[in-house]
């Protein structure tokens, strides 16, 4: 509807003819994909799973061990035969709803299992056994909706494994806190650039085009929260006991890896657009590297700075990826990151009438400021470079 | 290995795992030997955590043959039964100092897994309940199953007489 009405406005202004107007609608009615299908499909999924646990968890009393486990795999395998009939018949809408109903199914199988038999295992075991049972037939998962799921149920498997790895660490006296630290700084950038690589990956990309692009955009949103909130550790005092040593190297070797891969795994993306992702991780790499190097004091002001120069590199970023919407957005945060400096600096005066009237007026102009001069700014950045999406 | 078999693998995994699981954990119960333990009431705000009670499993050791800490994989119990409803006797071993003769041993880094008792969620509170009056009549114990392995696992809580276990 969008794009007939777009069509209509060039033809109405010369742009294309009739003819052209009449392909492209042909052209892209053919290639047209059922997004809100998934999504309800998804959507549709992972409710009944949730369900299906819910309904396990309200009548636990009422059902027998050996009836609840016989239920449970019947269950299990007539979702896995009705999974293996729908890709067959190439039916990517009920592959994609039983998918995600068997995932679900298989977490709560797993904690119907733990519960019976009085397993106490710790989480991260239960975890890693879903991952790991689910991953192979999750790899036929099409759309976003149930792509982002799978990330989510991969991220925080992983996530898990690595905070019982850190706790048994600190627990053991051999290691205790200082390396346990060491270790979660060393990691922290390679468990999120291992999913990152995975969506790279030729044959995941090519076979699963919309969960790749749903695994990059979330992990990048993701790594852009991870390094503002990283930012926040000027906030804190460094003592001599608190800093990192080593676990610095892998942190920014991982950070420079993918910097030098940026080339290869965004060649169509504008060289304006990499510059800034470039950026953005030598930011992080740099305050890392500062904010926990040596002893210091806290200091709001850098944690500020860093903060507006993240999201300056971000909106930046999305402008020369093509999208206006999203510079927006992050020129908005940046407004609202120097509001809360403001704040943050002359929050007392609040207290005062003449800080509040001042304080009202930063508050209007820095709106003011964001409606006026980010389109002109936008335009002028787009202008510069001359360089768009490819 | 064709498409259409690799697809039937891949579905299969997941209801092979689970059905390993039961095998597993059938085994065990199978296997196992089983021992009372009294129990007491970890923090009356604690007891109750979701859909499991949560306690202190009391394990009084006589002595040790050897001293190890509980995360040390090779630490274990050397369980000693003694009369039938009573808590064992119990020396703490490690294991590469030799095994003892025992009637059973638990390797004491899964003793975390015993403090915890899932329950149906329905009865939460009132077992709570029973939880903290037993305890405080020394009237509340658990039944563990220890298999070959060392592996201990919770079975049944006892509480003034009354048998709680999964169905």
């Amino acid at each position: 509807m969008k794009l007939e009405k777009k069509l209509e406005e060039w033809e109405a202004h010369g742009l294309i003819d009739g003819a052209q107007r009449a392909r492209i609608v042909a052209h892209e009615g053919q290639h047209t994909r059922p997004v809100l299908l998934y999504a309800l499909g998804g959507l549709g999924a992972f409710t009944i799973g949730v369900g299906i646990i819910s309904v396990v968890a309200a009548n636990w009393d009422g059902i027998g061990r050996v009836a609840k486990l016989s239920l449970d795999l019947l269950l299990l395998t007539g979702l896995g035969a009705g999974l293996f009939m729908a890709q067959r018949a190439q039916r990517a809408i009920t592959t994609e709803v039983l998918a995600g109903i068997y995932y679900a199914l298989t977490l709560a199988s797993i904690a119907l299992l733990g519960q019976i038999y009085q397993l106490g295992s710790p989480v991260y075991q239960a975890l890693l056994f879903w991952s790991a049972l689910t991953f192979p037939f999750m790899t036929l998962v099409q759309g976003r909706l149930l792509g982002l799921t799978w990330l989510a149920g991969l991220l925080t498997s992983e996530w898990v494994c690595l905070v019982a790895l850190g706790d048994s660490l600190q627990e053991n006296p051999l290691y205790g806190d200082a390396f346990t630290r060491e270790l979660a700084a060393a990691l922290i950038v390679p468990s999120w650039l291992l999913p990152l690589l995975l969506a790279h990956l030729p044959v995941f990309a090519r076979k699963r085009p919309e969960v790749a692009r749903v695994f990059v955009e979330a992990l990048w949103g993701l790594f852009l929260v991870a390094a503002l909130t990283l930012a926040c550790v000027f906030y804190t005092n460094v003592t001599h006991d608190d800093r990192v040593h080593w676990g610095q190297l892998p942190f920014v070797a991982a950070l420079a890896l993918l910097g030098g891969l940026l080339p290869r795994l965004y060649p169509q993306i504008a060289p304006a657009a990499r510059g800034g992702m470039l950026a953005i991780l030598g930011i992080v790499a740099c305050g890392a590297v500062f904010g926990v190097s040596f002893a210091r004091s806290e200091l709001p002001a850098v944690a500020a700075l860093l903060q507006v120069a993240l999201l300056a590199c971000a909106a930046f970023v999305c402008l020369k990826l093509g999208s206006v919407r999203a510079f927006h957005a992050f020129t908005g945060l940046i407004a609202l990151r120097v509001l809360i400096g403001y704040f943050e600096l002359f929050g007392s005066m609040l207290d005062t009438g003449l800080g509040m009237i001042t304080g009202g007026a930063f508050t209007l102009l820095l709106a003011w400021l964001w409606k006026r001069k980010a389109p002109v700014l936008a335009q002028k950045l787009l202008d510069q470079g001359g360089d768009h999406v490819a | 290995m064709s498409r259409e078999l690799r697809l039937a693998v891949f579905l299969a995994l997941p209801v092979l795992g689970i059905a390993f699981g039961i095998v597993r954990a059938e085994t065990h119960v199978a296997a196992a030997k089983r021992f009372v333990f009294d129990v007491t009431g970890f923090d009356p705000r604690d007891l109750l955590q979701g859909h499991y009670l949560q306690y202190r499993v009391t394990l009084t050791e006589s002595g040790s043959l050897s001293s190890c800490q509980d995360q040390e994989p090779d630490c274990a119990l050397c369980v000693h039964a003694l009369m039938e409803g009573a808590p064992p006797a119990l020396q703490r071993f490690d294991r590469r100092a030799g095994e003892p003769s025992c009637d059973a041993t638990i390797s004491t880094m899964y003793l975390d897994r015993l403090q915890r008792f899932y329950i149906p969620e329905a009865r939460a509170l009132e077992l709570t309940d029973k939880l903290r009056i037993a305890a405080d009549r020394n009237r509340a114990q658990l039944v563990v199953a220890v298999d070959g392995q060392g592996v201990p696992r919770a079975e049944v809580l006892e509480l003034d007489g009354e048998e709680v276990r999964q169905r």
